[in-house]
């Protein structure tokens, strides 16, 4: 980037020429083979990879469930940009987190009933516990600089790890978000 | 009514019963502090009131008389936590960050990150899931986040 | 859809006797807003005219004077926690303040407000049930008292009579072992499914908030209690407590976390 911008740093340039601007199209390299008119070959080239785990602790008189830890360790080809790639995957996972345990939508009459921030309850500071997170590197010769997409996998692993650890523990939990009510009707596994 | 704004006196003329959020942001011109539920559940409007954070969203403009309000725009452009936000990724869509901003500055020395938590309690965050704030919080107060232990 | 602003009208009292002449005048008083803003913003908002008591200091004192504990009606959560006084004699209205919303709330939500607003979900309703406290009640006229458990007289009902303001609350010496536990929809920012205070000395007292149209004590569990029948004590609180099903949670988990509770504080505060 130093010798796109004349050795300048990116501030210096900018203050002397102003913005500077490069377009570039990302083109799917010809061996993946993706026919767009009539939906065959090779939808996905490639996939990202996660895996979530959960710790959590229940409380025996109220089913309330207390995050301990989450571990998140997803391969998503190469972080361009770390520490954004780390916050989509903390943020994402806190998201999943939200919607294993706390996340309940209330429909009545076609309508959501729980449509507000006091009653559609996201995870607050005290509901989210610390997040470790692991970034495999695995360079995709198909993707942009290796990488691949992020927007969505921390989301995926969060809620099925919760719901394995409550039926680890023993509860037979078969829905999500896995609210103390519906703890305390579950069978025993 | 007059009272202290960021450390310089103003006099503003709105009804008594307005939101202060309204008068900061309406008619002071000062859209920094964000509505973003209007029940005090979010913080986002988070103001400091003699120092204490307080949601503007439920303050009548009434009580502002003679106090000394701190609105986000008050802390310039080169505070040491806004640029932790900065370099730690604290910020990704920016709606909490006012007010997340200005609740963290009551987090006193050497917080645990229980501390840390327990002072933003009252702000949600939907994108970051908190730990870019939490490191930026951390940093702040010369705590390394590894040494930061919860609860 | 907020309330228009423009409908409505607010005067700051001086003095608590201009807040009373106001109220006796049918001004609504306005301490920290936070439920009378949240109705504002949600054009829930009955009443057009307001008094402004935030700035009456005298209405904001905690202090202990022989046998009492007072603690003025303008006081907030965070008041509370900051208190040394409260933290020597009620700690655990201090444990409940920790548990309402968060800091900004703690910060300008009071006492008088949490009682006055009469929800069967207030934080530290059940921890003035549990010690027997006392609501002090004055109008341009006289100075009454009532007692806690007859202060509410059905769902978001009070004993309060037209031109009265609550100016404190007196807290006796508690006898007992203090113990609180809060039950909400998250861990911060919740409202409480159950709620409650426990005291227990000679005569244990418990009481519970979200289970019934008022914050509720069990005499008969509570007698139970006295000879350390805890099973007698949980199926007479399990009958005697009436919640319902509603947006944040069942009758049934109510129930059964309520009696959870009773035992989880019995055993808490066990020699």
């Amino acid at each position: 980037m130093r010798d796109a911008l004349g050795g300048l740093t990116p501030r210096e340039y900018f203050a002397r020429h102003g913005a500077f601007s490069v377009e570039r199209k990302y083109e799917p390299p010809d061996w993946i083979e993706w026919d767009d008119h009539t939906y065959r070959r090779d939808a996905y080239a490639t996939y990202g990879w996660g895996c979530d785990v959960a710790e959590l602790e229940v409380d025996p008189d109220t089913f309330e469930v207390k995050p301990i830890r989450l571990t998140a360790v997803q391969e998503f080809g190469r972080p361009i940009h770390p520490a954004l790639a780390r916050g989509q995957i903390e943020g994402g996972t806190a998201q999943g987190l939200g919607y294993a345990l706390l996340e309940r939508v209330v429909m009545r009459n076609g309508a959501m009933a729980n449509g507000q921030l006091t009653n559609y309850t996201i995870p607050t500071t005290l509901d989210t516990p610390e997040i470790d997170v692991v970034m495999l590197e695995n360079p995709y010769p198909g993707g942009p600089f290796g990488a691949k997409g992020l927007g969505e996998l921390p989301m995926d692993g969060p809620a099925p790890a919760v719901v394995n650890a409550l039926r680890n523990f023993g509860l037979d939990v078969r829905e999500i978000p896995a609210t103390p009510e519906h703890l305390s009707t579950c069978a025993s596994l | 009514m007059r009272f202290t704004l960021n450390g310089s006196e103003v006099d503003v003329d709105a009804h008594p019963m307005s939101r202060l959020l309204d008068v900061l942001r309406v008619d002071l011109g000062l859209t920094g502090t964000k509505e973003g539920c209007g029940e005090g559940e979010c913080g986002a409007c988070t103001v400091l009131i003699d120092g204490e954070p307080v949601c503007s969203c439920l303050v009548p403009f009434s009580q502002a008389e003679g106090t000394n309000v701190r609105s986000i725009e008050g802390l310039g452009d080169d505070h040491p936590l806004q640029r932790l936000f900065m370099d730690e990724v604290g910020a990704q869509c920016g709606i909490c960050t006012p007010g997340m901003v200005l609740a963290a500055l009551s987090v006193g020395e050497s917080p645990s990150l229980s501390d840390v938590q327990t002072a933003l309690a009252g702000n949600l965050c939907r994108c970051t899931g908190y730990s870019a704030i939490y490191r930026a919080v951390l940093k702040w107060r010369g705590v390394s986040p590894d040494g930061a232990s919860s609860i | 859809m907020r309330t228009a602003i423009s409908e409505l009208d607010l005067r700051r009292a001086r003095t608590v006797d201009d807040a009373l002449a106001m109220v006796a005048d049918g001004r609504t008083p306005v301490a920290g807003a936070t439920d009378v803003f949240v109705a504002l913003n949600f054009g829930t908002l009955r009443e057009r005219a307001f008094v402004d008591i935030w700035a009456l200091r005298e209405l904001r004192d905690i202090t202990a004077t022989g046998d009492t504990l007072v603690i003025g009606a303008l006081a907030t959560y965070t008041d509370a926690i900051r208190s040394p006084v409260v933290a020597g004699w009620l700690p655990m209205l201090i444990e409940a303040s920790r548990q309402v919303g968060g800091p900004q709330i703690q910060n300008r939500g009071t006492f008088g407000g949490n009682v006055a607003n009469a929800s069967p979900a207030g934080d530290s309703l059940p921890v003035f049930a549990a010690v027997g406290a006392t609501i002090v009640l004055r109008s341009s006229n006289e100075e009454r008292r009532v007692a806690f458990n007859e202060f509410y007289t059905g769902y978001r009902a009070t004993a309060m009579r037209p031109g009265e303001l609550i100016v404190a609350i007196e807290v006796p010496r508690v006898d007992g072992r203090q113990w609180f536990r809060k039950v909400g929809t998250r861990a911060a920012q919740a409202i409480s499914k159950v709620v409650a205070a426990g005291v227990r000395g000679d005569e244990p007292r418990f009481a519970l908030g979200s289970v019934g149209a008022t914050t509720v004590r069990v005499p008969s569990a509570e007698k139970a209690l006295r000879s350390d029948d805890i099973a007698g004590a949980a199926a007479a609180l399990s009958a005697g407590i009436t919640p319902i099903d509603d947006v944040r949670s069942t009758a049934d988990y109510r129930r059964r976390v309520a009696v959870n509770l009773l035992r989880r504080f019995w055993s808490d505060t066990a020699d």
